[in-house]
C-alpha cells in the first residue's frame, strides 16, 4: 500500500476520533454538524480501513492486528443501528460501543507505533 | 397500627359525601330539586324549575366538582385552546382566556362579565366557579351517557336559558319549563344514565378538532384517535377526582393535587422503564437516532399536520361551534386556525395551532392595545361603513379592486369621535396593527397585539404505522417534505397596501436551516450509504479476524 494512502488513513482515523469528541460524555450522542463531518470523514475512511487490513495482512503483529480488529468491529457496530435493526433506546449502546471500540483500536495503534519506535531506537543504539 | 388506622385520611371512611366505593356504576334514580334544595314533584301543578347544583348536592361535593382545571380553576399551566370572541358585524375575532397564557386578550379588557361570558361561550363551557361564567356547572353534559342533545344546549344557551339549558338538552323539561312527566315515577324519581366516565361521546362535543375537508381528502377517509379506536376513553388518561383537576397529560405537568401524574403523559405511559403502562405498547422507534426523542414531542410525529402536506386549516368545537347543525360553516368560516409546527418553551418541537386576531382597539401611550368590545363598535361602524351583518364580506364587495384604506380610516376617525376612552383607535388584522396617519391614510403601528396565538396539538393521535417517519427518514429529511418549509402567515380580512408577513418554521429558526438542508441532501444517498458501510464492515471485520489469526499463529511458530 502506498505510503500516502497509509498516512491518509491514519489522518482520517484521527479526524474521525476528533470529530466524535462532541458526542462525549457518554449518553450525549453525536449530532448535528459534528455528526455530518464525522460521516463525511468516515465515508472514505471505511474503504481505506478495508484496504489497509487486506494489504497489510501478513505484516501485522498481534497488537496491530488487535487494533485493526477493534476499529473494524467498531465500524460493524455502527452499521447495526444505521440499517435500522435497533430501537431508539438500545441505539445508545450500539453508538457508544462503536465509539469506545474505535477509540480502543486507535489507542492500540498508538501503542503499537510507540512499541515499534522504541524497538527502532534500541536497535539503533546497538 | 395506630399510624395506619388513626392518622391516614382513608377516603372511603372519611368522606362527607355518599360513596358506593364500587368500580361498578351507581344506578341514578334521582329526584330533581329546585334552587332551594326542595324536591320537585313534576306532576304537581306549576312545579318549580330544577337546579342542577341542588339536585346533585345531596350526594356529591358540587362546590369542589365545579372548580378544578376543567371548571377554570387551578394553575394556568401550559397554554391551551383560547376562546374566540366572534362578531361578524364588527369583524372581531379575538382569542381570549382568563388564564395568563401568552398573546391572549383578557375578558376583563372587553368588560366581559359572567353573564356576557355565558352568552358568548356558555354553549361549549361546562361551567364552573372560577368567576368567568354565571352558568353553574352542567354535570349532565359530561356525565349523562345517553340522551343529551348538545345542539339543543347550544340553542338554549344562545337564547340565554343558562340554568335550564342542561335540563332541556337532557330532555327532562321543555323550553317552557314543562316536565316530561312520563319519565318520572310516582315518587318523582327519574332514571338517568349518569356515569363518572360517560365515554368519548361526552367529551367530543366540546373537544372535537377537524381538518378541513377537501375533495381529495374527505372526512370519511379520516381516522379517529388511535386510543379511541383501541377502545380507550378520554378519561383513561385525562383523569381526575371529584375536584375535576383533569390531568392535561403533557410532560412535566404539575398537578394541583401534588400527585405524580407523569405516567398519564404519552412518554410516561408508553416509555416507562419497565415497559408501557398497563401493557401500552412500548415503541422501539427502530433506526431513529435517540436525540430525536429529546428534541421532538411525541405529538411531533404522532399528531398534528402530516409532513408531506402544507399547513392545514382546522375547525375546533369551541371556535367554530361544532355540534350545532349549520349549513353556513365552510372553509372560510372564521377564526382561521392553522396547524403547524413550533418549538415551545421547553425547547422541543411539536405541532401547534395558530390563529391571528382581528378587531379594533385603542393604543395607549405605553404602546399597549386595549381591544374595543363589539357592542361599542356597532354604532360608529354602522354610521361610517353602513354594515348590516358581516363587515368583511360587505366591505369587500364594495371595494371593486381598491384597498380598504379609505373606509377603515374613516371608521377609525368615527371611533375616535364616539368612544370616550383614552387612546388612539387602531384596526388589527392579518398580523398588522393600523392607525390613522392623520393625512387620510393608514400607518402600521409596531405592536404584538396582532401577533399569532399558539397552542399545542395533542389529538388525534396517529399510530406508529401512520406516524411521521413510518416511511423512513426521508419522511422529514427530504426536499419533498414541507412541514418545516411551508410558510404560514395571517390573512387580512380586508385588503390593504403592503405584503403580509408569512414565515415558515425554518424562517423562524426553530431548527438550523443550513443543517436541515444539508441533512436532506445527505439522506438522498442514505440507502447507498447503508450498503457501502455494511460491505466495508464485513470486509474489515473478516480481514481483521484473519490478520489476528495470522499474527497469533505467526507468534506461535
Amino acid at each position: 500500500m502506498k505510503k500516502w494512502l497509509s498516512l491518509l488513513t491514519l489522518l482520517l482515523l484521527l479526524l474521525a476520533a476528533l470529530t466524535s469528541i462532541p458526542g462525549l460524555p457518554p449518553g450525549v450522542d453525536l449530532r448535528g454538524r459534528w455528526l455530518q463531518i464525522h460521516l463525511i470523514v468516515a465515508t472514505p475512511l471505511a474503504i481505506l480501513i478495508v484496504a489497509w487490513i487486506w494489504f497489510h495482512q501478513v505484516r501485522l503483529d498481534l497488537v496491530k492486528a488487535s487494533a485493526w480488529l477493534g476499529i473494524s468491529t467498531g465500524l460493524g457496530l455502527i452499521v447495526i443501528p444505521m440499517v435500522g435493526l435497533t430501537g431508539t433506546e438500545s441505539t445508545h449502546h450500539w453508538v457508544q460501543g462503536h465509539g469506545w471500540l474505535s477509540f480502543l483500536g486507535v489507542g492500540l495503534l498508538g501503542l503499537s507505533a510507540a512499541m515499534a519506535s522504541r524497538k527502532k531506537v534500541t536497535e539503533l543504539k546497538r | 397500627m395506630a399510624f395506619l388506622s388513626g392518622n391516614l385520611p382513608l377516603l372511603g371512611q372519611d368522606s362527607t359525601w355518599k360513596r358506593t366505593d364500587s368500580d361498578g356504576p351507581y344506578f341514578h334514580s334521582i329526584q330533581l330539586r329546585d334552587s332551594s334544595g326542595r324536591v320537585i314533584d313534576p306532576s304537581a301543578p306549576d312545579p318549580a324549575l330544577p337546579d342542577l347544583s341542588a339536585t346533585c348536592a345531596p350526594c356529591h361535593d358540587v362546590v369542589a366538582a365545579s372548580g378544578g382545571l376543567h371548571g377554570g380553576g387551578g394553575p394556568d399551566g401550559k397554554a391551551g385552546e383560547p376562546w374566540f370572541l366572534m362578531d361578524a358585524r364588527t369583524a372581531t375575532s379575538l382569542p381570549m382566556h382568563h388564564r395568563s397564557w401568552p398573546a391572549l386578550f383578557k375578558p376583563v379588557d372587553l368588560a366581559i362579565d359572567g353573564a356576557s361570558w355565558s352568552e358568548a361561550f356558555g354553549r361549549h363551557d361546562a361551567g364552573g366557579n372560577a368567576g368567568t361564567t354565571i352558568a353553574g356547572s352542567d354535570c349532565l353534559v359530561c356525565h349523562l351517557a345517553e340522551g343529551y342533545d348538545f345542539a339543543k344546549r347550544i340553542e338554549h344557551f344562545d337564547a340565554g336559558h343558562f340554568s335550564t339549558a342542561p335540563f332541556i338538552a337532557a330532555g327532562l323539561i321543555d323550553a317552557e319549563g314543562n316536565y316530561d312527566t312520563p319519565r318520572f315515577d310516582s315518587d318523582g324519581r327519574i332514571n338517568l344514565d349518569l356515569l363518572a366516565d360517560a365515554g368519548p361521546d361526552a367529551c367530543l362535543p366540546c373537544h372535537t378538532v377537524r381538518n378541513l375537508e377537501t375533495a381529495e381528502n374527505p372526512r370519511w377517509l379520516h381516522d379517529e384517535d388511535i386510543h379511541l379506536s383501541a377502545g380507550m376513553t378520554c378519561v383513561d388518561c385525562h383523569r381526575s377526582g371529584i375536584a375535576h383537576h383533569i390531568v392535561r397529560g403533557y410532560e412535566g405537568e404539575s398537578h394541583p393535587s401534588d400527585l405524580d401524574v407523569s405516567s398519564l403523559s404519552c412518554r410516561g405511559c408508553h416509555m416507562g422503564d419497565g415497559g408501557g403502562h398497563q401493557g401500552a405498547p412500548k415503541p422501539l422507534h427502530q433506526g431513529l437516532p435517540p436525540f430525536h426523542l429529546e428534541e421532538i414531542h411525541c405529538t411531533g410525529c404522532h399528531s398534528g399536520p402530516v409532513v408531506t402536506s402544507s399547513a392545514i386549516r382546522q375547525w375546533t368545537s369551541r371556535a367554530h361551534r361544532l355540534g350545532e347543525p349549520s349549513q353556513k360553516r365552510d372553509s372560510t368560516t372564521p377564526p382561521r386556525i392553522i396547524a403547524s409546527i413550533w418549538r415551545d418553551d421547553s425547547g422541543k418541537l411539536g405541532p401547534v395551532r395558530l390563529a391571528w386576531p382581528d378587531g379594533w382597539g385603542l393604543l395607549d401611550e405605553s404602546g399597549a392595545i386595549r381591544p374595543i368590545a363589539p357592542d361599542l363598535l356597532r354604532r360608529p361602524l354602522r354610521k361610517t361603513l353602513r354594515v348590516r351583518a358581516n363587515l368583511a364580506k360587505e366591505i369587500s364587495a364594495r371595494l371593486s379592486g381598491k384597498d380598504a384604506t379609505e373606509l377603515i380610516h374613516a371608521a377609525l376617525l368615527e371611533i375616535d369621535e364616539s368612544i370616550e376612552e383614552e387612546g388612539v383607535p387602531v384596526f388589527f388584522s392579518g398580523g398588522r396593527v393600523l392607525a390613522s396617519d392623520g393625512a387620510g391614510a393608514l400607518s402600521e403601528v409596531s405592536s404584538d397585539a396582532a401577533s399569532a396565538v399558539r397552542w399545542p396539538i395533542a389529538h388525534p393521535v396517529r399510530p406508529a404505522r401512520a406516524a411521521t417517519g413510518a416511511g423512513g427518514c426521508t419522511d422529514c429529511h427530504s426536499s419533498a417534505s414541507r412541514w418545516l418549509s411551508t410558510a404560514v402567515g395571517p390573512m387580512s380580512i380586508l385588503p390593504f397596501p403592503g405584503a403580509l408577513g408569512a414565515s415558515s418554521p425554518l424562517d423562524e429558526n426553530i431548527v438550523d436551516g443550513n443543517s436541515w438542508r444539508s441533512w436532506s441532501l445527505l439522506f438522498g444517498g442514505r440507502d447507498v450509504g447503508k450498503v457501502y458501510f455494511s460491505l466495508c464492515a464485513i470486509l474489515a471485520i473478516s480481514g481483521g479476524l484473519l490478520a489476528l489469526w495470522r499474527s497469533l499463529t505467526e507468534e506461535h511458530r
